[in-house]
């Protein structure tokens, strides 16, 4: 988190609870902090349930009405989000801050053309006129990579492939040049060269518009094509944060070693993959200590106590972990934070 | 264990596939309309399997890999061609002969989340194969037992609810019951794509497991390509209805003959950084099955194709120890 770009986005200790009856709650994300840099991507992967998405949702304060912000900050250039109106946020969601889904088949409103979809956001922030818009929607659609625009923009969602629908979406989400974009698994439903095409597009909208990306995804390939730092989460907390080499070169966090040591490689043949025992916790199922604890190979009576936490263990590199706690190290392998 | 590769030049083929077909008719177009359209889905497909391989299957959406999966084990009828299963036609074969048969193939489902009957407890769902089968009631209780053992779940797990498991569980549910009537050739399609990464990995490993414990032969269907490598001996890769590529896995992987098959490994993202890929992706999406292109499928999104790739059609043919369809190579 000692980032030398001045940040766009701080979240600090973000904690959201899902509200059931007679005031309990069942925390779903616990003390989540971390930065987005400008013109920085930032990967969050994570398996299901990790609460990935609800960090993404959270943001742009679209979480479902049972599921309360208990704690903390959300920072936009200076601002905290969390306190901000109904109606401010309304022009915050779609202007500065665009969100991109996984679903290119769902998220896109089936009786509507494209170009209408587009136009919608456009006029909305920027009350321009309709010609106007729709000139700044085909440019757009230009943009990421539809083919012939000022035809395709009048075509209804389902005239399109998937990866065409995706690229609309990006569209829309780019229609008002937005500070930061959020993309919740934006190539998962994607075939491999699609992916590629989408990945390539996102690379060079980066480059060309300076926005900053919160990339989100379960698959360490796009991650590490993509973001120039990764965090990543277990069980609604954040258990490490790092650069992308860092990460990949040195992964600190037991959980971290185990899904990289897991996944297959394409260039690459080992005689067994190596597995994380045990299944990822369910909602309201999180053990005690450190979440990960009964599916680690190195824990410890230690790790069912307290919940260990973020702490910096290189520059630039945080672990969550018992194993790197500051006490439990040598002062000499300690880095300056 | 044993690396099936060494098998691979002597052990006899199970299943021998030849000139499969399938194409499905389509209203076309207009909803009132009464012409026809056709997709073709599965056009002139051949293959071999051997006893104790793995074949993986790999494609993009719509190329037609789960359609040759559901052939191979006759959940669809062909419309054309002949798989044969041990020496015998099974693609003509009838209904009552082809129930007999049937528990030498079996199927493993993508999404354990529906391919589980759920007011079906977990001994339910393993006896039912078996019932069909006509094993007795005391046999099939003793088999369930076997089969949980044999895929890592647990005695008790037998009298619950599929909505009682998480989906690593759900696929082991689902391996046990292709595996209970000890079928000598199973098709795994898309096995662990609805999974956690670090749930792949386990799923995986079982497979390869029971693989070499019971000596299964598998087909198995994919689209990532990685898993693909590290599961499969040979590898058949599909565009568009037709098997473009085929080969030993070590060099399909290295050195992949056909263009498309080097944009498919290309595009795959690497889990450890390095400069991005420098070869440029494919561009656009595949074709229509319903009009597929003329001549070589590819050549609509080929950077390499020439007049000739319009016009003619590339047939599979043997180039060194890989079999390639295309006319540049």
């Amino acid at each position: 988190m000692t980032n030398k770009k001045k940040p766009l986005l701080s979240v600090r200790d973000l904690s959201v609870s899902l509200a059931i009856s007679r005031g309990g709650g069942i925390p779903i994300l616990e003390s989540v902090s971390f930065d987005v840099a400008e013109g920085d991507v930032l990967g969050i992967v994570g398996e299901s349930g990790c609460g990935k998405s609800l960090t993404a949702l959270s943001i742009l304060r679209l979480l479902p009405k049972s599921a309360v912000v208990t704690s903390g900050q959300i920072l936009f250039q200076g601002s905290d989000l969390l306190h901000k109106s109904e109606s401010e946020m309304r022009a915050t969601r779609g202007n500065d801050i665009a969100m991109i889904f996984q679903e290119p088949m769902t998220s896109l409103n089936p009786v509507l053309t494209v170009g209408e979809q587009i136009l919608e956001a456009i006029i909305y922030h920027e009350r321009t006129t309709r010609l106007a818009a729709r000139k700044r929607a085909i440019e757009t659609l230009d943009i990421v990579g539809i083919p012939s625009p000022d035809r395709r923009i009048d075509d209804y969602p389902h005239q399109m492939s998937g990866g065409m629908r995706q690229r609309v979406m990006i569209a829309m989400a780019l229609a008002t040049n937005p500070k930061l974009l959020i993309a919740d698994e934006p190539t998962t439903a994607l075939d491999v060269t699609v992916q590629a095409q989408i990945l390539e597009l996102l690379r060079k909208l980066r480059a060309d518009l300076g926005m900053s990306v919160i990339i989100i995804t379960h698959d360490l390939g796009v991650i590490s094509d993509f973001a120039d730092r990764v965090m990543v989460m277990y069980s609604g907390r954040v258990v490490e944060e790092s650069t992308t080499r860092d990460l990949f070169d040195r992964p600190l966090h037991p959980y971290t070693e185990g899904l990289m040591r897991s996944i297959p490689h394409i260039d690459e043949d080992v005689a067994r993959l190596h597995t994380i025992e045990g299944i990822v916790p369910s909602l309201g199922e999180w053990p005690q200590g450190c979440r990960f604890h009964p599916r680690c190979p190195y824990s410890t009576a230690a790790c069912k106590g307290a919940v260990p936490e973020l702490v910096g263990y290189a520059p630039d590199h945080s672990v969550a972990c018992v194993r790197y706690e500051p006490s439990k190290q040598p002062r000499s392998q300690l880095a300056s934070r | 264990m044993i690396s099936n590769a060494r098998l691979l030049n002597v052990a006899p083929s199970l299943l021998e596939v030849r000139g499969l077909v399938k194409h499905f008719p389509i209203a076309k177009n207009s909803l009132f309309s009464r012409e026809m359209a056709v997709v073709h889905a599965v056009d002139n497909v051949s293959f071999d399997i051997r006893k104790g391989e793995t074949l993986g299957l790999v494609g993009e959406s719509g190329c037609g890999k789960s359609t040759t999966s559901r052939l191979v084990v006759r959940l669809l009828d062909p419309t054309a061609g002949s798989i044969h299963y041990d020496g015998e036609d099974i693609a003509s074969l009838s209904a009552s002969k082809l129930r007999t048969r049937r528990k030498d193939f079996q199927i493993i489902f993508q999404d354990p989340y529906s391919s589980l009957n759920p007011r079906m407890r977990v001994n339910e769902l393993l006896s039912e194969p078996m019932a069909i089968a006509g094993f007795r009631s005391a046999e099939r209780d003793s088999r369930v037992y076997e089969l949980l053992d044999m895929v890592g779940l647990a005695r008790r797990h037998a009298s619950r609810f599929p909505h009682e498991f998480s989906g690593g569980q759900r696929q082991r549910i689902g391996i046990a019951r292709a595996l209970a009537l000890r079928p000598k050739f199973v098709v795994c399609d898309e096995p662990v794509s609805a999974l956690d990464v670090s749930v792949q990995a386990q799923i995986v490993n079982l497979l390869k497991d029971l693989q070499a414990e019971m000596g299964l032969t598998y087909l198995f269907v994919a689209h990532d390509l990685s898993v693909v490598r590290h599961i499969s001996d040979r590898v058949a890769v599909m565009y568009l209805g037709k098997i473009v590529e085929m080969a030993a896995k070590s060099s399909l992987f290295s050195d992949p003959l056909h263009p498309y098959t080097k944009a498919l490994i290309s595009a795959v993202p690497h889990a450890r950084p390095r400069s991005p890929s420098k070869a440029a992706p494919l561009k656009g999406d595949v074709p229509s099955p319903i009009t597929p292109p003329s001549g070589c499928r590819f050549h609509t999104r080929c950077p390499l194709a020439v007049e000739r790739c319009r016009l003619e059609e590339p047939v599979l043919r043997d180039v060194g120890t890989q079999s390639v369809a295309c006319h540049l190579v």
